[in-house]
């Protein structure tokens, strides 16, 4: 399977462009998890990331990876972003490419699961 | 051993990293003991968080050598 993988400061919104899907995929699952305007209870307007930047690709690499081997697909693109991000920014996006939709959709819920065991990038700060 | 602090852990420990002289090769339980006795706040960090090696997670008998790259990982929450 193919993998990119990214860490960016700038909203994704305006640098985000669909890669052009292979003609042996017959599926693309896209994620997009955007940040909520509540946290813990308390409205918010911007969380802050921290990431952990050469350890978070490597492991973001290694899951996609390792859920490929269960779930096999042609592509995986994620994008993540950290420092401020305003609610309703997207702080990751995942774009699945594949064969069937069965397997982009395992991998995409797999991927996303381990991300939020494994890779090194934390929410550190809320501004109200 | 350079080690880097993130999130709690740079809280605690009020820095984002420094460079510890131990002897090597080190266990991860000594590896704590050495960053406990210098940043005591960190203390109710061990148990909670991760230690890396070279940007992986330390297996439990990982040992760590002066040239290593460790990181305090608590628990994350990305996505």
């Amino acid at each position: 399977m193919k993998i990119e993988v990214e860490l960016v400061t700038e909203p994704i919104e305006t640098r985000w462009t669909p890669p052009i899907a292979a003609p042996s995929s017959g599926a693309v699952a896209e994620f997009r998890g955007i940040v909520r305007g509540e946290e813990n209870g308390a409205a918010i307007s911007a969380l802050r990331y921290e990431a952990y930047e050469t350890m978070a690709r490597r492991e973001m690499t290694r899951l996609l990876d390792e859920a490929a081997a269960t779930h096999p697909c042609e592509r995986a693109v994620v994008w993540h972003r950290h420092g401020w991000i305003p609610v309703g920014e997207i702080a990751i996006l995942v774009w699945i490419e594949a064969r069937h939709r069965g397997p982009a959709f395992a991998l995409l819920a797999a991927f996303m699961d381990r991300l939020k065991q494994d890779v090194p990038i934390w929410k550190v700060e809320v501004a109200p | 051993m350079k080690i880097l602090f993130f999130a709690m852990a740079r809280e605690a420990a009020g820095c984002a990293s420094d460079e510890l002289q131990v002897p090597e090769p080190i266990a991860a339980d000594e590896v704590w003991a050495a960053l406990i006795a210098k940043y005591p706040a960190l203390a109710p960090l061990r148990g909670v968080a991760r230690l890396s090696r070279n940007d992986e997670y330390a297996d439990a008998d990982a040992r760590f050598a002066d040239a290593d790259v460790v990181a305090v990982i608590p628990p994350v929450s990305g996505g």
